[in-house]
């Protein structure tokens, strides 16, 4: 059972983060709130989601799962102004989602969870070296290296105390460093792994919103990326697996 | 759940059959390195190739992911989705993420055309190991072929289908007796998946399989008209019949040609004659059929001719090679001399204004006569070539050389009309070409034998006069 109200601007923002790796999820309810964890299709990207029941302006539920078409939901919520309040409905026995918002009464039809991917065991990775860096800061950088690479990498100069994005195209070169008056060093150890911008682009999208955002990073390992959505009523964690370098 | 997917092998060991397969993938994964060639398991459908892919992931504690023909594929999506699994490392501290591109001859040219080459990329840019599954090894683009290793999977034997279906009866607490397990696994065609859903399908609402559950929820097989053809011959019940025919793909029509072509096993005059009748009665009912467009009567025509022929051999059965039906060939053969015969009775038709078959019927031997004593002129008005002459005038040697010395004549013609269009645009030259005189002077005397009660009009400019005789030609007759 679920029954809740929240403003649109932060539900859109959830279903943005979600969307930005896969197109279906299974959303897990319970009386704190709801989360969801998902991998792409490549078994590239993870992403944790967390809402607590404090970024609804009212909440009610009980442990359920529901297999939600996230696609099909950005859609609908694409026509959704600033402000409004939305309500979510959910009745145990239909396999029907009511959404109400400006008059509108959607009632939309869930996936079956059997059809959409297990969830993925929370990974069990070391990931030494923490940066905390404004999204803002982050997308950038990103957008900067897609104009001249594929791929991107993000790593921990320890001896220098910097972090640096850089990125290598087949011409050109792309480098930006942050010393610590820009960014803060929870852990500077030595750090590098490459990245794919295809999914560095749509993470950074959704990561320019945020004030600040974690970076856990090791040598040729994942990253994480994590960070608060919804007025700190919400996070996000996202996982990407590294690039392997070709030789 | 459905039960291929509850039962689904995770272990290379519980893979049924297959051993060498199992072995190669095996060996292959161990000594994987960058640039080692990706796999391609191929063999028909439901016999593991997919679950020993994954099953071989799971071994190795590898990742593993999947593109399949339900996810959309096209360039882009291969792209991305395959590129970026097979050039990432791992998520979870797997030491390596295995990428199955399943049905990957299914993949070519559906969705998009750039699919094979999207894979060929991928495969020469890969640092995971990769597999691809197929059903036709040949319906894989040569050079991806070429850039893998190819695995065979073999169908399975129906015996080694039986102790897994017997275990899955077991877990889940089913009884079925051995006759139906047996009838299971003969029926599959070496198809786990098959043989495991006919046993789900069987299973539901009950707790004891028998023989008779299994035939409604085997898959579907269709008889063919080889199994067809020998059962009316031999001892077959006509129940059993009627129903193979209706699962035959060929329309009562086309069976009744394929028994028809297999009269000659029958044994005595007697037998034969009978089979005809019947053949005959069916094939009355097969016209009826046509006529009204009614298709009832289709039912009768099966019985008489499957019934009347299985009566007739007596159930002594096809013991020669099953011949197919020879009237498609002889007409598909005959088609061309159709066509002769057409042309030439429409041309024929049009020059004494009569319908072709009044033609056919009363004149062809007239005018055959005729054009006998004169078959130049014929061809040449008439613009016959050499096959229409040679039914014309029952002679093809003949009609092949006319054909030619009309060949040239025309050409010859055609070089003067030339050289008249030439000195139209050049009057001052005088030079008359000697050979176009010839032609035009027998085209004359032509023209006085056809209209011999003109003979005396003032001989007309000899351009002049050529069209005149084309144009008069056709009013006259």
């Amino acid at each position: 059972m679920l029954k809740a109200t929240i403003d649109a601007d932060i539900l859109k923002e959830s279903i943005d983060a979600i969307s930005a790796l896969v197109t279906e999820c299974r959303l897990h309810t319970d009386e704190n709130g709801i989360s969801t964890r998902a991998v792409d299709t490549a078994n590239v990207a993870m992403i944790s989601l967390l809402l607590k029941k404090e970024a609804f302006s009212s909440f009610a539920a009980t442990r359920s799962e529901l297999g939600i078409d996230i696609a099909k939901m950005k859609n609908i919520f694409g026509m959704m102004a600033k402000n409004d309040m939305i309500t979510l409905e959910l009745t145990d026995d239909i396999h029907k989602l009511q959404v109400s918002f400006q008059g509108y009464k959607y009632s939309i039809t869930l996936l079956d969870e059997n059809t959409i991917r297990k969830d993925p065991n929370p990974p069990t990775i070391e990931l030494p070296g923490k940066v905390a860096i404004p999204g803002a800061e982050l997308n950038s950088a990103i957008k900067a290296a897609a104009v001249v690479s594929d791929k991107i990498a993000l790593g921990i100069d320890a001896a220098k105390q910097i972090f640096f994005m850089a990125a290598e195209g087949d011409t050109d070169h792309i480098r930006r460093e942050f010393g610590k008056d820009e960014v803060s060093f929870i852990n500077g150890v030595e750090a590098k792994s490459l990245f794919s911008l295809d999914y560095m682009k749509d993470m950074g999208k959704v990561m320019s919103r945020a004030e600040e955002v974690e970076i856990h990073l090791g040598i040729d390992h994942p990253a994480k990326f994590s960070f608060n959505i919804a007025g700190g009523n919400g996070h996000v964690e996202y996982l990407l697996a590294p690039r392997i370098e070709a030789d | 759940m459905d039960w291929t997917e509850k039962y689904r092998p995770s272990h290379l060991a519980d893979i049924v059959g297959n051993g060498t397969a199992v072995h190669q993938m095996l060996d292959w994964a161990r000594g994987w390195k960058r640039g080692t060639k990706p796999l391609i398991l191929y063999g028909k459908p439901g016999i593991g190739k997919t679950s020993a892919a994954y099953a071989l992931a799971n071994d190795m504690q590898w990742e593993a992911m999947e593109l399949n023909a339900s996810d959309t594929r096209t360039k882009a999506i291969i792209e991305r989705v395959a590129g970026a699994g097979s050039t990432s490392g791992s998520l979870t501290g797997a030491a390596r993420r295995l990428v199955v591109l399943d049905e990957a001859d299914n993949l070519q040219g559906t969705a998009d055309k750039g699919g094979a080459k999207a894979i060929l990329d991928i495969i020469r840019d890969a640092r995971q190991p990769i597999i691809l599954i197929a059903n036709d090894l040949y319906g894989l683009a040569s050079d991806l072929r070429a850039a893998c290793d190819p695995v065979q999977f073999k169908a399975l034997p129906a015996r080694s289908l039986i102790p897994h279906l017997k275990y899955i009866c077991s877990v889940e607490k089913v009884q079925c007796n051995d006759q139906a397990l047996k009838d299971i696994a003969d029926n599959s065609a070496g198809d786990m998946r098959a043989a495991v859903t006919t046993l789900y399908a069987a299973s539901i609402g009950k707790q004891r399989i028998e023989e008779p559950d299994i035939r409604t929820s085997m898959k579907d097989g269709r008889a063919s008209i080889f199994q067809l053809i020998p059962a009316v011959f031999g001892r077959c019940a006509g129940a059993e019949l009627v129903r193979m025919s209706y699962e035959v793909d060929d329309k009562p029509d086309a069976i009744e040609q394929w028994i028809e072509a297999n009269l000659a096993s029958l044994k005595g005059p007697e037998a034969t004659a009978q089979a005809y009748r019947y053949l005959s009665r069916a094939d009355e009912y097969i016209g009826n059929t046509n006529r009204r467009q009614y298709f009832m009567l289709w039912r009768y025509a099966t019985v008489t001719m499957l019934l009347g022929t299985n009566v007739a051999s007596g159930g002594h059965g096809i013991h020669e090679r099953i011949s197919s039906p020879r009237r498609w060939q002889r007409m598909a053969s005959s088609k061309r001399q159709k066509g002769i015969r057409t042309a030439l009775l429409g041309k024929l038709g049009g020059l004494i204004h009569m319908p072709q078959q009044t033609v056919r019927d009363g004149y062809l031997n007239l005018l055959s006569i005729l054009a006998e004593k004169d078959p130049l002129f014929f061809a040449r008005e008439l613009d016959l070539d050499a096959d229409q002459l040679g039914l014309l005038i029952h002679d093809r040697a003949k009609a092949i050389t006319i054909a030619k010395a009309l060949a040239v004549e025309r050409r010859e013609e055609d070089k003067r009309e030339k050289i008249k269009a030439q000195k139209k645009t050049a009057p001052e030259q005088k030079i008359k070409p000697a050979p176009a005189v010839t032609p035009a002077r027998v085209k004359a005397g032509v023209l006085e034998t056809v209209l011999p009660d003109e003979p005396g009009s003032p001989p007309p400019p000899q351009q002049e006069k050529q069209q005149k005789a084309g144009g008069r030609q056709s009013t006259l007759f």
